[in-house]
């Protein structure tokens, strides 16, 4: 064997390290799902649950053993409230892995960028307005393009730190919830259920929400992942990328905008919850390392499952009163912030 | 493997860059033979690494660069990088890479948008791997890498991108003396088997003597000087352009020295 084919079987042995954790994902998924959907007040057993979907299969007839009332708690309560979990999960990790990329800054995360309360806003004029529903993931969308853009513009006019960006973040993301308040201080009737939408929540009844966000995150996760390898490039800085070939400037539109335009369609149905795009992500690299083309897909499965549990978490702590689901994430998230902070300090 | 301008020269005319109103490049003229080894030298603020980057395509400028009849300025990023590879004096070092992803990187010029690495360029990241002597060290994270093997990794990138023209800014600053010398010969004998054209800027006027073939003095941004390194580099240049006092030994008709002489 030559030389040259030792280095090529090692360089090619890369793109494969990493279906394990691949594996392992889809098997935490699938465990974080049936434990959310068994798990509550009224109790459901793994088997019924398994057979019930399985009986809601074509062609298939399977005897569940659950009664109409079970049956209609299994799929218009926790399978929705499981599925929604999921989705928003998984966004809000990738989302904040695309930006984390994009900005060459590991504190990036919807959340801290301001894109949530940029989006918050958005939705919050948007229902005290009366539009259509319709309007509501559009409206939110503008909302956190116009925060994601205000908090780099003013991040980058600081010094180079990654803690400018978050500072920047920060700011605006207080002026655009002040703005948010103000908007609600105007129409507390329309807007009761605001604030409890403020804290992050996930309670749902059926399938609306999950039907709202799905073609908006479908769409922009696609973009993001299909981004992975380009992301890997931006890693050696905007002039080197951009002396080996790559469009800088149009990668960082496509994902950015794919990622806020994800992360206001999840804002716009769970509101304001914080920390996914961090604990997610920087987790997700100390299994596998830094490569987007781990980072991305991995995100995707562990944030899925991440928001599952802490939502479960989140409505049995205290049962039968309910936290909102972004108290718990917050609770997690703000040490872990401190964590990544004193990383990204010592590697500077 | 070379795609275009595979019969190619460098040919710059009447290249200006300005700054804040400032003129950092007057009115360059050069042209650099396919396969030459061109050092840049001058003072510092000369004007060097303006120049490499401007033909990196990386700051604007005024006047045409052309390889092997192609003007430079009308070429996609992507098209450009397949022509020119460039090795900044301070590259963003990603410390948790590896080695072999990094040289991978040097691919990316030849894979589509969207698209992800073929067999060929595999062969191609393995085959620069080689060439800088770095079997062994692709699962290394650049991190851990020594000064030298941080600056090879860094060439081996370049040379993935099988690019007929490398840019050299100040590729030995920063190593020890051994290292120096051994990567600046790993960058002859790649030029050799490649036929590349190489064009450096370098600081140590001994190691820009011995390695190129020609020499380029910059001063205030204009050429002041060019050709062999023996007739360009003398007592009386070194002193105008750099105000510094040297002995220049000589021998066989050879440059093997420029030291310093204390006033």
């Amino acid at each position: 064997m030559t030389i040259t084919t030792v280095a090529e079987k090692s360089l090619s042995l890369r793109s494969r390290l990493w279906l394990g954790p691949i594996l392992l994902g889809v098997v935490t998924l699938v465990g974080a799902a049936i434990t959310g959907i068994v798990l509550g007040p009224i109790e459901l057993t793994t088997a019924e649950v398994l057979k019930a979907l399985v009986d809601r299969l074509p062609f298939v007839e399977v005897v569940s053993g659950l009664s109409d009332r079970q049956s209609a708690i299994l799929f218009q309560l926790r399978l929705p409230r499981v599925v929604l979990g999921g989705c928003v999960g998984a966004i809000l990790a990738l989302a904040g892995a695309a930006y984390q990329g994009v900005f060459r800054n590991p504190l990036a995360d919807p959340y801290l960028l301001g894109v949530a309360a940029g989006a918050g806003l958005g939705a919050t004029i948007a229902i005290a307005s009366g539009g259509p529903g319709a309007a509501l993931p559009i409206a939110a969308f503008a909302g956190g393009v116009l925060a994601v853009a205000a908090t780099y513009l003013l991040g980058r006019a600081g010094d180079r730190a990654v803690t400018s960006l978050v500072l920047a973040g920060v700011a605006v993301a207080s002026f655009f919830t002040a703005a948010q308040t103000y908007v609600q201080q105007q129409h507390t009737e329309e807007l009761r259920a605001v604030y409890s939408w403020i804290l992050g929540r996930l309670a749902t009844n059926g399938w609306a929400e999950v039907k709202l966000i799905l073609p908006y995150i479908t769409v922009a996760a696609l973009v993001i992942l299909a981004h992975r390898r380009l992301l890997d490039t931006l890693s050696v800085g905007e002039i080197e990328a951009q002396s080996l070939g790559v469009p800088v400037r149009r990668v960082r539109l496509l994902v950015v905008a794919a990622a806020t335009l994800a992360s206001a369609a999840v804002v716009a149905v769970s509101g304001l919850i914080g920390f996914v795009g961090i604990i997610v992500p920087h987790t997700v690299r100390l299994l596998t390392g830094e490569s987007f083309r781990s980072v991305l897909p991995l995100s995707l499965l562990f944030g899925a499952s991440f928001l599952i549990v802490t939502d479960l978490a989140a409505r049995t702590i205290s049962a039968p009163a309910e936290l909102p689901v972004g108290v718990v994430t917050a609770f997690l998230g703000a040490p872990f912030f401190l964590f990544v902070l004193r990383r990204a300090r010592r590697s500077q | 493997m070379n795609k275009m301008g595979d019969s190619g020269d460098l040919v710059v005319s009447g290249l200006s860059v300005s700054r804040g109103g400032r003129l950092i490049l007057d009115r360059i003229d050069l042209s650099v033979p396919k396969g030459t080894w061109l050092g840049l030298v001058g003072p510092n603020g000369a004007g060097k690494t303006t120049l490499l980057s401007s033909l990196n395509g990386l700051v604007p400028s005024r006047g045409s660069i052309s390889w092997g009849g192609t003007p430079l300025d009308g070429l996609s990023v992507r098209k450009r990088a397949q022509l020119i590879a460039s090795v900044p004096q301070q590259p963003v070092i990603p410390s948790e890479m590896t080695v072999g992803d990094y040289v991978l990187l040097g691919r990316t010029p030849h894979i589509d948008y969207l698209g992800s690495e073929t067999e060929d360029d595999y062969a191609g990241a393995a085959a620069a791997v080689t060439a800088l002597e770095l079997v062994g060290f692709e699962q290394r994270r650049l991190g851990t890498l020594s000064g030298g093997e941080t600056q090879r990794a860094i060439l081996a990138r370049a040379l993935a991108q099988e690019a007929p023209l490398m840019l050299l800014d100040e590729p030995t600053t920063s190593l020890d003396i051994g290292a120096q010398q051994s990567v600046l010969e790993l960058v002859e004998s790649i030029r050799l088997s490649r036929a590349l054209t190489v064009i450096s800027s370098l600081h140590d006027l001994t190691l820009a003597a011995q390695f190129c073939d020609e020499l380029l003095v910059l001063d205030k941004g204009r050429v002041v000087a060019r050709g062999k390194s023996t007739q360009v580099l003398t007592e009386d240049t070194v002193r105008t352009h750099f105000g510094a006092e040297v002995d220049i030994l000589r021998d066989n008709g050879r440059i093997t020295g420029v030291v310093p002489i204390r006033r």
